[in-house]
């Protein structure tokens, strides 16, 4: 079955790539979404994508949303000619903005893990982008709280480095 | 420049990574590097080694080190970033690599920089706001504070890298640098007296440069030392101690860049060339920074096609990666915007056409036709954005014409420059090595209210003799700094001055006949009123002091006998003549005779212990009151005889009480300063000798026509030394510190210091005629301040006979 999708072809679309999850969710993408993985695409170039692209450390539920983006973006990604498939840009933005703010943060930095881990450079770029400008408004000890990190500093310390820069801390 | 290694994988189309599956079995030996190198682990075992490999920062940011500083944390504006730092040693370290901060800083947008003037609170501030459109990201478009300057004249000059470079305007040409971002800011004073072309890193060393041109007319010629030639370029590198260096072409259409002022249009920094618009030449000039050599390319605007063309509306922009142009028709209709194809071929292409809404601009300022239009493209978008400047607001219009966004700001004289800030905390190695360094110091960057006075300098005021202009010195600027400029119906600032209060003698009409009253004013929040009292005829002004346990103003006045002749306006206060007098500032009380018949005295006094202190020539004795008790005391002065001398007075140093005196021929000066106030025990600290050839030859006067006076500043004793032409700053050691020309023949050191205040004050409205920015004020634009120092005619120090700071005007004695 995964030979004869990956044989078969879709208009304009070209291969069909079969991606495995770690949970052994199968997602049928064509050649052009798949190949926005740098991964994939030196997978492809190398020619053992036939059995299918097995991602063992990525979830289904987290491949979905890639699959998603992917299609998504499958246009911006591909040779300028076709046009036809490319989304709009404003719709692009609204998908993109939808799907990173509705996340809850564990979900997030799997994707984080997952687009790093697929070499996908635009959506690691937007889901960094999501976690750092929830930082931006957070007092060092919000984000500690955030992200369960242990303060390490003597409060000398601590009282050098506001000092170092007091203008970034005050408000 | 350099990437850092794990980080350079991640380079957009990585083609050196092979997919190494064919290599089957060979695991990469650098797992740490969880980017890129995992692709090279796409099989299920390698993947969990690498996870395996690569412990989580902690459980609440399950995310590999590397992923979380390169790719989180330096996506973080800078304050946000510094802030990180503080969370834990690991971010601390992390984050303050010099790799990363480069890496940091090219993640940072590169924004349109917005001047504005703020005039309305207190003088003459500028504002420098950077202009984010948020298009890319989604967010509101919104106008950013980076930096506010609280002096008069100063212009911004370029930005390369984070750095700013500040002209001040007040008298000639002089440079600082600035890295608002970090905060640094040291001045340039080896390329004070040239002309600025442009800023810029030279790639095969990495400095920081500064190409300059050297006019056929300079404002003044002695700020440069040595022998410069004029009508070449000049390179300076920031940091070095050298004078610019020559590399010559000298083509007289250099100076055209500057066009009439010393200004000179910013360059366009592209690659490792400098690009300028020749509005008359229609040519575009480019310096190649590396070889230092200029020359000329076409521009895409046809001398007779574009007769309009204006010099104001035309100019280059960096745009998608290549160079571009605008160009606005004179009816500011339409703007063509070029982009340069070929670069080494010189075929430029329209790219756009934009047709301005000109009914939409209209109608959303309403000032007309006043306003200017300018060009920028949003930093990595292909977008061009028309910016619409005028009064209050910025207009933004993409290449369609479509109104984007309006922003206000509450200053006045919005003004988008041409140049772009990229926020940068990378260190920088020159930064320490520059003249008045300060870091993460507020002086260039005060917040807007509630100035910590502490980091306000306590400046010395000068009174410019033939006009009301008052202006205080900055050492660390080099430059007059004017505070005020009052009109003529000031007779002059009274020796008195408290907490950023000034008290002024100023000339009323007061039913059928003119008369005189005291005028309380703030300069820096320009507030001012007059005294509500009908006359203080022969009241004389000893001093102004807080009293500490009421927290109000007072002056103490001394109440002389007058002329019987001038009696009749003199009754309607209550007491003796010959006497003290206590008047507190919003009280409506009349003044409250405290006796004291043998305490006159007049001129600056000292504020120390609790106490105002005063020098008393004859009786060679100090006079002080106690603001508490109010009562007087006498103190011992050091001379133990009373002598005659030209220079003389108190002055305070480190929160003791200083006194200098200067001898018959002014070639020394003893300073002694009172080290226990209770034994009234004085110590000679000081004998300065004046450098008297250094200063004659400095001030180019033939006899010694100056005059003298001590002054601390941040504990520092300085002799100042004034003259008609300049104002020198003597050290301890008699070495000369600083010259600061003026050019004010008839400007005067004022023993009164003036500490910049933003408190407010309850008594304030409570005076009469209370008005704030308006006359006594003079009101200025900030376009023209620099023309603080010109004389204007007024003769208000001949009427005032009542007192004169003898010791500290300009002494002839021949």
């Amino acid at each position: 079955m995964a030979a004869a999708a990956a044989e078969a072809t879709i208009d304009g679309g070209g291969k069909m790539i079969i991606l495995i999850s770690a949970d052994g969710k199968r997602f049928e993408v064509t050649e052009a979404v798949a190949s926005q993985s740098q991964l994939i695409s030196n997978m492809i170039e190398d020619d053992c994508t036939e059995n299918g692209v097995r991602l063992p450390n990525v979830d289904g539920d987290i491949l979905t949303m890639v699959v998603d983006y992917c299609n998504m973006h499958a246009g911006d990604a591909a040779a300028d000619g076709d046009t036809t498939k490319a989304s709009s840009t404003e719709e692009l933005k609204k998908f993109d903005a939808e799907l990173v703010q509705a996340l809850e943060n564990p979900v997030l930095f799997k994707l984080i893990l997952a687009a790093n881990f697929l070499n996908i450079k635009s959506l690691l770029d937007m889901t960094c982008q999501r976690v750092a400008d929830m930082m931006s408004g957070k007092t060092p000890e919000q984000m500690r709280e955030t992200f369960s990190i242990e303060n390490d500093f003597t409060p000398e310390e601590e009282a050098a480095i506001r000092q170092e820069n007091a203008w970034a801390f005050d408000d | 420049m350099k990437r850092p290694k794990a980080h350079s994988k991640l380079l957009p189309n990585p083609s050196h990574l092979a997919f190494p599956l064919s290599k089957k079995g060979k695991r990469s030996p650098r797992l740490t590097s969880f980017h890129g190198s995992t692709a090279a682990a796409a099989t299920a075992t390698m993947a969990e080694a690498a996870t395996r490999g690569l412990p989580p920062v902690s459980p609440g940011l399950p995310l590999p080190e590397e992923l979380v500083v390169w790719e989180i944390l330096v996506r973080l504006p800078p304050k946000p970033l510094l802030r990180c730092r503080l969370v834990c040693r690991a971010w601390r370290r992390l984050t303050s690599t010099r790799d990363f901060l480069l890496a940091h800083h090219r993640h940072q947008p590169s924004l349109p920089l917005i001047a504005a003037c703020d005039y309305a609170d207190i003088m003459y501030l500028i504002d420098v706001l950077t202009l984010t459109l948020g298009r890319r990201r989604g967010a509101a478009a919104r106008l950013h504070p980076v930096a506010r300057y609280a002096s008069t004249a100063d212009y911004l000059d370029s930005s390369c890298d984070g750095l700013l470079l500040i002209s001040w305007n007040t008298g000639p040409p002089q440079y600082s640098i600035c890295n608002p971002t970090t905060r640094q800011f040291g001045d340039l004073p080896l390329i004070s007296g040239f002309m600025f072309l442009g800023l810029y890193q030279h790639s095969p060393t990495g400095d920081y440069r500064i190409l300059l041109y050297r006019a056929e007319k300079v404002v003044l010629e002695d700020l440069i030392p040595g022998h410069v030639e004029r009508d070449a370029s000049y390179v300076y590198t920031l940091g070095s101690n050298d004078m610019p260096r020559r590399i010559g072409w000298a083509e007289p259409e250099m100076s055209m860049l500057a066009g009439h002022s010393r200004r000179c249009r910013p360059a366009q920094l592209h690659g490792s060339l400098l690009h300028w618009y020749h509005s008359i030449k229609h040519m575009i000039l480019v310096f190649d920074t590396t070889a230092e050599s200029f020359r000329w390319m076409r521009a895409p605007i046809d001398k007779t096609e574009n007769e309009l063309n204006r010099e104001l509306w035309a100019d280059v922009l960096e745009m998608d990666s290549t160079l571009g142009l605008y160009c606005c028709n004179h009816d500011k209709t339409i703007v063509n915007i070029w982009a340069l194809q070929d670069y080494e071929r010189e075929v430029w292409s329209i790219k756009y056409q934009v047709e301005l809404p000109v009914t939409c601009i209209r109608g959303e300022l309403d000032v007309g036709d006043s306003w200017s239009v300018m060009v920028s493209s949003e930093d990595g978008d292909e977008v061009v954005v028309v910016l619409v400047d005028c009064g209050q607001s910025v207009l933004c219009f993409d290449t369609d014409g479509k109104l984007l966004a309006r922003l206000e700001h509450d200053g006045n004289d919005i003004i988008v420059t041409r140049m772009k800030l990229k926020q940068s905390l990378v260190p920088h190695a020159f930064f320490p090595l520059l003249k008045s360094y300060v870091a993460a110091r507020p002086p260039p960057l005060p917040r807007r209210r509630g100035l910590p006075e502490e980091i306000v300098p306590s400046l010395p005021v000068f009174t410019g003799c033939r006009n009301c202009d008052v202006l205080t010195v900055d050492r660390r600027r080099r430059l007059l700094h004017p505070v005020a400029r009052f009109d003529s119906s000031v007779f002059c600032v009274e020796e008195a001055s408290c907490d950023g209060i000034l008290v002024l003698w100023r000339k009323r009409a007061i039913g059928a006949h003119s008369s005189v009253r005291f005028s309380i004013c703030n300069p820096t929040t320009r507030q001012s009123g007059d005294i509500p009292l009908p006359l203080l005829t022969g009241f004389m002004l000893m001093g102004l002091y807080r009293h500490r346990p009421t927290g109000e103003y007072r002056l103490l006045l001394y109440r002389i006998e007058l002329p019987a002749s001038e009696r009749l306006v003199d009754v309607l206060i209550p007491g003796d003549r010959n006497a003290c007098y206590v008047y507190t500032l919003g009280s409506g009380d009349l003044p409250r005779c405290i006796g004291w018949p043998e305490a006159e005295a007049n001129g600056a006094s000292v504020l120390l212990h609790g106490s105002l202190h005063w020098y008393k020539r004859i009786e060679d004795m100090i006079l002080a009151f106690d603001i508490t008790a109010e009562s007087f005391r006498w103190m011992r002065s050091p001379f133990g005889k009373a002598v005659w001398r030209a220079f003389h007075g108190l002055f305070e140093i480190n929160c003791m009480l200083g006194m200098y005196c200067c001898d018959d021929g002014a070639t020394f000066v003893d300073i002694w300063v009172l080290e226990d106030y209770e034994r009234e025990v004085w110590s000679l600290k000081y004998r300065v000798e004046l450098p008297v050839l250094e200063i004659r030859r400095e001030l180019d006067v033939k006899r010694d026509l100056y005059s003298v006076m001590v002054s601390s500043e941040d504990g520092d004793v300085l002799v100042l030394v004034n003259c008609k032409r300049a104002m020198l700053y003597i050290g301890t050691d008699g070495k000369l510190l600083a010259s600061l020309p003026h050019d004010n023949d008839g400007l005067s050191i004022t023993p009164v210091k003036l500490r910049a205040s933003l408190v407010p004050h309850a008594f304030f409205p409570s005076l009469l005629d209370y008005v704030v920015n308006a006359s006594p004020f003079v009101y200025l634009r900030w376009t023209i301040c620099w023309m603080l120092f010109g004389r204007t005619p007024a003769g208000w120090r001949s009427t005032n006979t009542r007192k004169l700071p003898n010791s500290f005007s300009v002494s002839s004695r021949a």
